[in-house]
């Protein structure tokens, strides 16, 4: 399980991977996250949804922070300063994993 | 408002050591769901207050199924020249109780503790549910949140009744079986409804094992003759002082958390259980309830589940 100090910042960080125990369904076009081994429910926000999507093994933080930059050019600065909080959730939560 | 009287000790149901033996009665069947279960008694005034709380049948004097998946006695003995009301529940667990009426809160109690586990199979959330023609309406919430007066409102106002504590869904279908056993008011709502005249009279008023003053109502004649049926709508009810009744929009992602946390066996049937709630709220429209005033709420609901009637 990762510890906080590996996702402190996104430069040179380990590579992760949505977790693969967790269950995925969309309802209405938001996705739900059901992991089994803490029997918990998540209700994905989009920006979160597409995070978590994104991290498939083979892109790390900082290319899926540049994916949202290109989908976002007006929001630079909110990409930059919430990423990194969102990205800690989703492994404090147990939604990824180390590559 | 007249306050709950402080239960004095002895007023509780007390555990005994073994129950006493087989004497001559009568058994009723009770099937909530698929489960059925035995209440054996030697007192016609016990079997006709269980009979007045659940949708019962008989199976003949003094005899017994040879072996119900729940079987419950009441059955008198005499202490100290006073007349105790055994309660033996599955497990040899036995309450002794000083009146019928005692003894047969304290038989329901037992008997929704002693259900809810046989009903492993469904999905079971902490949810009130009525229903109109096209369908049941949903509405989860803790115990204590206030869903069966809000449940014995609505059933004033005409909606069937299909339970007040428990709804039973079925997996993959996400349909909602009833849970056929009669509103159980606690002293506040019984007050606030007695205030209304949505009430006059209850088949039990008791003081169950908890110390909690309880009233039920009589079961609806509909309740007993329900089957599967379909949500139409989530209800997230919460009541706030001062506030009018209203319903906003919620997201069903957020509806289907939500009934996640209410469910009393979701991580039983984990992924099973996701996609039942998901189906469930595809199906339905949900929506967050706020109200104070309960003809306020009443009226809410009343205009929400049937702008689908008017609009048929």
């Amino acid at each position: 399980m990762l510890d906080r100090a590996s996702t402190r910042d996104l430069e040179g960080q380990t590579m992760l991977l949505r977790a693969r125990h967790v269950v995925e369904r969309v309802v209405d076009g938001e996705l739900i996250l059901y992991d089994p081994a803490r029997s918990r429910i998540h209700a994905l926000n989009a920006t979160a949804a597409f995070v978590w999507r994104a991290f498939d093994g083979q892109h790390d933080a900082e290319s899926i922070a540049g994916e949202l930059a290109a989908l976002y050019p007006d929001s630079l600065a909110e990409i930059a300063a919430d990423l990194p909080q969102v990205v800690r959730s989703l492994c404090e939560e147990g939604l990824l994993e180390e590559a | 408002m007249r306050s709950a009287p402080p239960v004095p000790e002895r007023e509780r149901p007390t555990p005994v050591a073994h129950a006493p033996s087989q004497r001559a009665g009568r058994t009723l069947l009770i099937t909530i769901a698929s489960t059925t279960g035995a209440v054996f008694s030697d007192s016609e005034e016990v079997l006709a207050k269980v009979a007045a709380i659940y949708p019962t049948r008989t199976i003949g004097d003094g005899k017994r199924l040879a072996s119900p998946p729940l079987s419950y006695s009441v059955t008198g003995t005499f202490a100290d020249g006073d007349l105790i009301y055994n309660v033996a529940a599955p497990g040899g667990e036995t309450w002794g109780c000083r009146s019928v009426q005692q003894a047969v809160a304290q038989l329901e109690y037992l008997i929704t503790s002693g259900v809810v586990p046989h009903l492993a199979r469904y999905l079971l959330v902490h949810a009130a549910v009525v229903a109109t023609k096209e369908g049941a309406v949903l509405l989860p919430a803790a115990s204590g949140a206030g869903k069966s007066t809000l449940v014995a409102s609505l059933c004033h106002a005409g909606f069937d009744y299909l339970s007040d504590e428990v709804a039973v869904i079925e997996i993959g279908s996400a349909k909602v079986l009833p849970f056929p056993r009669a509103i159980c008011l606690k002293d506040g709502g019984w007050e606030l409804l007695c205030k209304r005249n949505a009430v006059s009279t209850s088949v039990l008023d008791a003081i169950r094992c908890d110390g909690e003053l309880v009233h039920y109502l009589k079961l609806p004649d509909a309740s007993s003759r329900g089957g599967r049926t379909t949500v139409r709508y989530v209800l997230s009810p919460v009541r706030c002082a001062g506030e009018p009744a209203r319903v906003a929009r919620m997201s069903r992602a957020h509806a289907v958390s939500l009934l996640a946390l209410h469910s009393l066996n979701f991580e039983r049937h984990g992924s099973g259980g996701l996609e039942t709630l998901a189906r469930l709220v595809e199906g339905a429209e949900v929506y967050r309830l706020t109200y104070y005033d309960l003809d306020d709420a009443v009226r809410v609901i009343s205009e929400l589940t049937r702008r689908d009637i008017a609009r048929a």
